[in-house]
């Protein structure tokens, strides 16, 4: 092969990112040409160089405190957020069994379920059924008012009630998916209702402001 | 700080377990690189000393995702310069239309020391392009090749090889060889 011919695989060659057969081509070229010999020569003494003086760099501070610092805030943010969603499921669970029986007994007393139809398991899920549509109608119905009156309201309000209406969606997907895998769970069907009816009272709140 | 005489993969496994410890061995035996790269590309060292700590802070929180198919100065390696190209990126320093045709992006007035006849390499390497500079710094010094490099900072193989190929030719002026 000629030096025209060669020329182009030479950086490729010096970067072994060369197909075999060209690179024995190559070699035999170098052997027996001194300009093209003196070229490999001088891309191979640039990648030796690079290699020798770009490595490392040690900053002239030590960093690592401010990383553990960072690391320690993301931890504590992390534990909080933990403990916060606990805490938020054990209180909704305690208010949920008082909400949802409440409401239960409000729409359809459990003595005449069970009387009129006579599967006592069935009454929670029948009646959870239907009020969740009713209560998703009025959540919707407040949260337009509310983008209806979000000019006249403090900023920080909404801010509050839009972080705290995060946390109970978490919440209803949470029971959602937990529900999903124990859809006869009485328990949880109750945290569900807990959730909407947390919600709705939060949009009832701010209504009224 | 003594850093204890523990395998790296050890010390990565302790890290994922939330060993701080451990993960700050791992900082002591990486800084260096993943400082080089920051310092070279964005050429201030207070900011290349901010995104050297963001970089560990990420890496603590994705170490989750390491699941050991590679090195771990690899992987880290690989955020690191994601890093770097998210940062040029948002300080509109990296034009992708120069990065992606392999050709030569104009920074900033005053960023730029041109370099004289033969200074050395450091400051031959600081008058690069990004782009060429980044692919230089991959394939030159950390031994990327050229479809690690297309992937990782997404350009076209062919791309990578022509900001080589630019890379060698104004260093090899610049330092008259």
């Amino acid at each position: 092969m000629s030096c025209e011919e060669i020329r182009p695989f030479l950086e490729a060659y010096v970067d072994g990112e060369i197909a075999p057969e060209t690179r024995d081509d190559v070699t035999r070229h170098l052997d027996g040409c001194v300009s093209c010999h003196r070229e490999a020569q001088s891309l191979f003494a640039l990648a030796a160089e690079a290699r020798e003086t770009l490595g490392s760099v040690e900053p002239a501070r030590d960093l690592w405190p401010g990383v553990a610092r960072h690391i320690a805030s993301a931890q504590r943010f992390e534990s909080r957020r933990k403990a916060h969603s606990a805490w938020w499921l054990a209180a909704a669970a305690l208010i949920g069994v008082a909400v949802g029986a409440a409401l239960m007994l409000q729409r359809q007393p459990p003595t005449e379920a069970v009387a009129s139809r006579g599967e006592p398991a069935a009454s929670l899920e029948v009646t959870l059924a239907s009020w969740e549509q009713e209560i998703l109608q009025h959540r919707t119905a407040l949260l337009a008012s509310l983008d209806r009156q979000r000019d006249r309201l403090p900023a920080e309000s909404i801010r509050t009630v839009e972080e705290n209406l995060l946390l109970i969606d978490e919440a209803i997907r949470e029971i959602r998916s937990a529900l999903a895998k124990d859809p006869d769970n009485p328990k949880l069907n109750f945290l569900l209702a807990s959730a909407y009816q947390q919600e709705v009272q939060l949009l009832k709140r701010l209504s009224n402001v | 700080m003594t850093q204890r005489q523990i395998s790296q993969p050890t010390l990565v496994l302790s890290a994922q377990a939330g060993d701080v410890d451990a993960f700050e061995d791992l900082y002591r035996t990486h800084v260096g690189k993943v400082y080089g790269l920051c310092l070279r590309m964005l050429r201030e060292p207070s900011r290349a000393e901010e995104l050297t700590q963001e970089i560990f802070v990420l890496a603590w929180q994705k170490l989750g995702s390491f699941r050991g198919d590679s090195a771990f100065s690899t992987w880290l390696y690989r955020l690191a310069a994601n890093a770097v190209l998210g940062h040029l990126r948002a300080q509109g320093r990296w034009d992708e239309r120069f990065a992606a045709l392999g050709q030569a992006a104009p920074e900033r007035a005053g960023d730029i020391p041109r370099p004289d006849r033969g200074i050395d390499l450091e400051r031959a390497i600081a008058a690069l392009p990004p782009a060429a500079r980044m692919v230089f710094l991959l394939s030159q010094v950390e031994g990327y090749r050229h479809r690690e490099i297309a992937q990782l900072i997404g350009i076209a193989e062919g791309t990578s090889k022509a900001h080589l190929h630019h890379a060698r030719q104004q260093l090899r002026k610049d330092l008259d060889r």
